[in-house]
């Protein structure tokens, strides 16, 4: 499929189609069509008239042309009656004309759902304008079920207020792109994207029964998944600002339900997948395999590119006699050199996580100490954990371990920091244990900071670090829902809070608040969320009922250059009585605010009171 | 008459011894009787002296008992305190022994004192602490707004 | 102030209800056996002994004489207060849900359910007049394509009657014309309560959509909304301040399967005008199926489905409390 027309987008689509307005329920739009010339147009109408007459009489057809007099590979037809059409569609929607053509047929109606937005919303406004609200708030969106509503709400400093709320907004959940510019929608013709001042549609991708999505870290390619078995187009990856398709891809056996199939370097310079014998890279510049071929690594377990440098880490499995391996790469023009590399041996499962910064890597290494049972089925005991600590930032990468003796729960590193926090324990019986993993001349010593004897079973820290909530979601034999702040400068416990049968817990990006929410898969009832200071101060509580996702509308990295953050901080005297004065003002006014509100409703229910006792007495009169 | 002048004074001397003998007698008898009061009294004193003791006695006992029972009140309330965080600080701070001259009432409301304030202090403490995050992210944003306006504009 | 504990009934509270005066209080429950009781001190004054069955609701007259009460035994049955009596007995052929005397006391109305293929209707009989006679009037709402009747009360000068209806329903009926007048549906569950305002001009509703609603009872027009995330079983309207006492928790047969803890069994203190929460009362080990004010404002009684009644006299810092405005 990749000689499919790439722009196979809606405005023109719409500008072009047949006029009769009175009968869009008629039309159908057959997609994925032959892209021929004019001299076999004559030949291409009549085998589609051909697979169309039978459904009814086609009162019109139309196939538009590009500049040259190509088709653009799709088609519209218009039959007598609605169901006629709606037939149409259900029997040839994925008809497969040849190896290389099968129908993706609409409803002319349903197609103008997708695109009901006017086509001058391709002029999209400042899709930055939110980044620039006053006092840096950070907004939020919220999905609830039945009635499926999607809420985007502004975490203002006088507490949360909805800025716009949509029944059906998404057919299904709502993704947000990771620099927050978007907002994703889901629709059985694909996806569209939401943004600027008064969340317009801005973009749209037509891909049928799409069920995932997954987006580049800087936001310029979109990854559309549809896994319908045999799907030649499964994935179609995209340039986002265009709409174009780029590239796309048939299912394979190594896709398992899920959105990240491809993992992407952080500059969007390369994405690439796991496949049966090695790495498969793709650049972004060709959409082809970087040396045209594969980087095989046999036995490859996974991989994981670096968030900061075109470095990858991957490990291999153990086979036979041949030992496990972990490995830090970099990508050097085409190829793929090794940096630093352990042998492992008696491995079950690595996992590999890179800090936020790239300034580590820490991989879990789980062990055994005596392996039985059959080949395919074997049997481990004697468990043991470790974790393999890369200092990317210093010379030649130094390695340390750090051995753990109990079960690892979970474990999560510092995002700005240096810091590791260890849950180990089981059933609720956990110990969280901070660990400094060293820095320059203190490479190779692990320092453990505090062991803390609390019953959580996530950790959970601050986008700057520094803070972190240590929480129990809820598990199969509890309830969870305990919350605690800490503030690992001093490694004191800041408050403990409740939030009974907690499944989520997520920072806002600026790091000053943190939302714990109760959703429909995890309890019949109660589902809320809450949001709380870094502190652990709750400042809000929404019931929503049938909630299914809360989550912050991402930030991109910030423009300031170091220099100009340390020249903010040294500026302390200059803000800080500046804020301090706008939070004055902004506390004043919303209380008057409030109050004015407060006696308006005082007022009309003062009135109500008196027409009825008035009532009251002249009927007593009677 | 010479006798006359002797059986005289002899008479004299006589009712002079006489007299003496009735004053000594009388002294006598005088100082007895003074004695005997005087041996009353200090009966009386004595005895006085001995129901004052006894009292002293059994009120210094008692005030030893109450001192005991005071002491003992007070380690239980100053244990009571060495469960708290605040109320071991407490400790520290006025010294143990020094603590076993107030009682409980008083220690108690001390420790709410000390609760009340610690607690104030902690919410003013959060308080700073928010304003300095918070604070920082929003002087960060207003300085970041012009660059972000820019990146849009190109 | 502690609160005052009726070990009222063995099983859970319906309904419980002040007398004009709040020197009475009345309670009836799941086990057959209506009481009277001091609100003052609590003393148990007596029972009305006659019942074959869960006793839903029941009501006093305005002098305070005479008792009404409805049962699934399906019987309404009126009672001397004093002495305990029973003076006559309402014979239906499905159990009863509502009764209510009309204010002046002469009047009573009662409803039954719609069960074993029979309809339901509501009575409105004359207490003055014999039993023989029959009611004054009868109603077939099943008939006019209405739900079941849930509760009822009367509205102002006995001019009229308002029904909750167990799909949500709030119906009012002209007494003259013995037909239904205006009919909203401003609930999307059963309506477990209907009260009144103490001089007969607000109503507020009580509903398992975990809401309760303020109307106007003469347009039933409505006013506020009070929202809970609970089933709320009963509301009461200060007569005092402008606040209202909500009471409910989810279902008894959910109750077991969360811990005591989780379980939010508390009456909730809402103000009457902005619609906000500024207070919760907690104290029952089950929901609270029903809720009443003392006629003075000063102190109110919640009934659970623990079977236990609570008395609650305010303190100053509540009789002193207002939200800032």
């Amino acid at each position: 499929g990749s000689d499919f027309p790439d722009d196979v987008l809606c405005p023109e689509l719409m500008a072009e189609r047949p006029q009769e307005h009175e009968s869009l329920n008629n039309i159908i739009v057959v997609d994925n069509l032959p892209k021929v010339d004019s001299v076999k147009l004559e030949k291409l109408k009549q085998v589609i008239s051909k697979v169309y007459s039978k459904f009814g009489i086609c009162r019109n057809e139309y196939y538009p042309l590009d500049k040259d007099g190509n088709t653009k590979g799709y088609g519209f037809f218009e039959f007598q009656n609605e169901q006629m059409a709606i037939e149409a569609v259900k029997q040839t929607d994925g008809y497969r004309l040849d190896k290389n053509h099968t129908f993706s047929v609409n409803l002319m109606s349903d197609f103008e759902r997708l695109t009901q937005v006017p086509p001058e919303s391709a002029d999209t406004g400042n899709l930055l304008s939110w980044l620039s609200e006053p006092d840096a708030v950070d907004q939020f969106a919220v999905q609830s079920d039945e009635p499926k509503k999607t809420t985007i709400f502004s975490n203002a400093l006088s507490g949360p207020t909805i800025l716009d709320e949509r029944n059906k907004w998404t057919e299904n959940n709502f993704v947000w792109s990771p620099k927050g510019t978007y907002l994703a929608s889901f629709h059985e013709q694909g996806i569209a994207f939401w943004g600027g001042k008064e969340f317009r549609q801005v973009q749209r991708f037509a891909h049928r029964g799409v069920n995932y999505i997954d987006f580049s870290p800087c936001e310029r390619y979109l990854v559309t998944i549809s896994p319908r078995p045999n799907n030649p187009e499964a994935f179609i990856v995209w340039d986002v600002i265009t709409g174009t398709k780029k590239r796309s891809f048939p299912l394979d056996q190594h896709f398992s339900q899920g959105p990240s199939y491809f993992k992407w370097s952080f500059q969007d310079q390369y994405f690439a997948k796991q496949g049966p014998d090695g790495i498969y890279m793709y650049d972004t510049e060709s959409f082809q395999l970087v040396d045209k071929k594969p980087f095989k690594i046999p036995s490859l377990a996974d991989f994981q590119w670096s968030p900061t440098d075109n470095r990858l880490a991957y490990w291999t499995a153990e086979d036979g006699n041949v030992p496990a391996r972990l490995v830090l790469a970099e990508v050097n023009g085409t190829r793929l050199d090794e940096i630093r590399s352990k042998t492992l041996f008696n491995v079950i499962d690595c996992r590999l996580c890179w800090q936020k910064r790239g300034d580590y890597l820490v991989v879990k290494v789980d062990r055994y100490t005596k392996k039985s049972g059959e080949k395919n089925n074997p049997k481990y005991s004697g468990l043991i954990y470790n974790f393999e600590i890369f200092h990317m930032r210093e010379k030649n990468v130094p390695l340390d371990t750090l051995e753990v003796k109990e079960i690892v729960q979970s474990f999560a590193i510092e995002p700005a920091g240096h810091k590791l926090v260890v849950i180990t324990g089981e059933n609720l019986r956990t110990n969280v244990t901070f660990y400094k993993m060293g820095q320059g001349q203190k490479s190779g010593k692990i320092e453990t900071l505090k062991v803390m004897p609390l019953a959580v079973t996530t950790a959970i820290w601050a986008p700057n670090g520094q803070y972190v909530v240590l929480a129990a979601m809820k598990t199969g034999s509890s309830s969870g829902g305990q919350l605690i702040f800490v503030d690992t400068a001093d490694m004191s416990v800041m408050t403990k809070q409740e939030h009974p049968d907690l499944s989520d817990v997520e920072w806002c990006p600026t790091g000053r608040y943190v939302a714990s929410s109760v959703n429909l898969w995890n309890a019949k009832r109660d589902h809320s969320f809450k949001i709380w200071t870094f502190q652990g101060n709750m400042i809000f509580e929404k019931t929503v009922d049938r909630l299914v996702a809360f989550h912050w509308r991402p930030r991109p990295p910030s423009l300031l250059t170091e220099d100009m953050v340390k020249d903010v901080r040294k500026n302390r005297n200059v803000w800080t009585p500046r804020l301090d004065q706008r939070d004055r003002i902004l506390r004043t006014g919303e209380s008057a605010k409030q109050q004015e509100q407060r006696r308006k409703q005082l007022d009309e229910f003062q009135k109500l009171k008196e027409k009825n006792t008035k009532r009251l007495a002249i009927q007593k009169q009677q | 008459n010479q006798r006359k002048e002797i059986l005289k004074r002899r008479e004299l001397i006589e009712r002079y011894k006489e007299d003496k003998e009735i004053e000594s007698k009388n002294k006598l008898r005088q100082l007895e009787t003074t004695s005997r009061h005087q041996e009353e009294v200090r009966v009386k004193e004595e005895e006085e002296r001995r129901k004052a003791d006894q009292a002293r006695r059994k009120a210094e006992a008692a005030l030893e008992r109450e001192k005991e029972e005071h002491r003992l009140n007070m380690k239980i309330a100053i244990d009571k305190l060495r469960e708290s965080d605040i109320g071991r600080r407490i400790i520290e701070l006025i010294g143990e022994e020094e603590l076993y001259k107030y009682d409980p009432e008083s220690l108690n409301s001390l420790h709410i004192d000390a609760v009340i304030k610690h607690s104030r202090e902690q919410k003013e403490k959060l308080k700073v602490q928010f304003k300095k995050v918070d604070f920082f992210a929003r002087a960060l944003h207003d300085a970041e707004v012009p660059l972000v306006k820019k990146y849009n504009d190109d | 102030m502690k609160p005052i504990l009726l070990q009222a009934h063995e099983r859970s509270l319906t309904k419980i209800r002040y007398n004009r005066e709040g020197d009475l209080l009345f309670s009836s429950g799941k086990d057959k056996i209506p009481s009277v009781w001091y609100s003052i001190n609590g003393e148990r004054l007596g029972s009305y002994n006659g019942h074959n069955g869960t006793v839903w609701t029941l009501d006093v007259n305005w002098d305070s004489t005479s008792l009404v009460t409805a049962s699934a035994d399906s019987t309404v049955r009126l009672w001397d207060v004093q002495t305990g009596r029973e003076r006559n007995v309402y014979q239906l052929d499905t159990p009863c849900r509502v009764c209510a005397f009309s204010y002046d006391g002469n009047r009573i109305l009662y409803t039954n359910d719609d069960v074993m293929g029979k309809p339901c209707e509501m009575y409105l009989t004359d207490i003055r007049a014999s039993p023989n006679e029959g009611p004054s009037a009868r109603i077939n709402i099943s008939q006019k394509g209405l739900r079941k009747a849930t509760s009822g009360l009367w509205g102002t000068l006995d001019e009229f009657i308002v029904t909750g209806h167990d799909n949500g329903e709030l119906v009012q009926w002209d007494i003259k014309a013995m037909d239904e007048v205006r009919k909203e549906k401003p609930h999307s569950a059963q309506i477990m309560d209907l009260q009144a305002n103490k001089d007969l001009t607000f109503l507020i509703s009580s509903s398992k959509d975990c809401t309760a609603k303020l109307f106007d009872i003469e347009t039933l027009e409505h006013v506020k909304t009070y929202t809970t995330e609970r089933p709320v079983n009963s509301a009461a309207i200060s007569p005092l301040k402008d606040h209202v006492i909500l009471g409910g928790g989810q279902e008894a047969i959910e109750v077991t399967q969360t811990s005591v803890q989780t379980g939010k069994f508390e009456a909730r203190f809402f103000h009457l005008i902005f619609e906000e929460e500024f207070a919760r009362v907690k104290g029952h080990f089950g929901p609270i199926n029903t809720i009443a004010i003392h006629p003075d404002g000063k102190s109110y009684a919640s009934g659970g489905e623990d079977g236990l009644v609570r008395i609650h006299y305010f303190d100053n810092d509540y009789l002193d409390y207002d939200i800032a405005y």
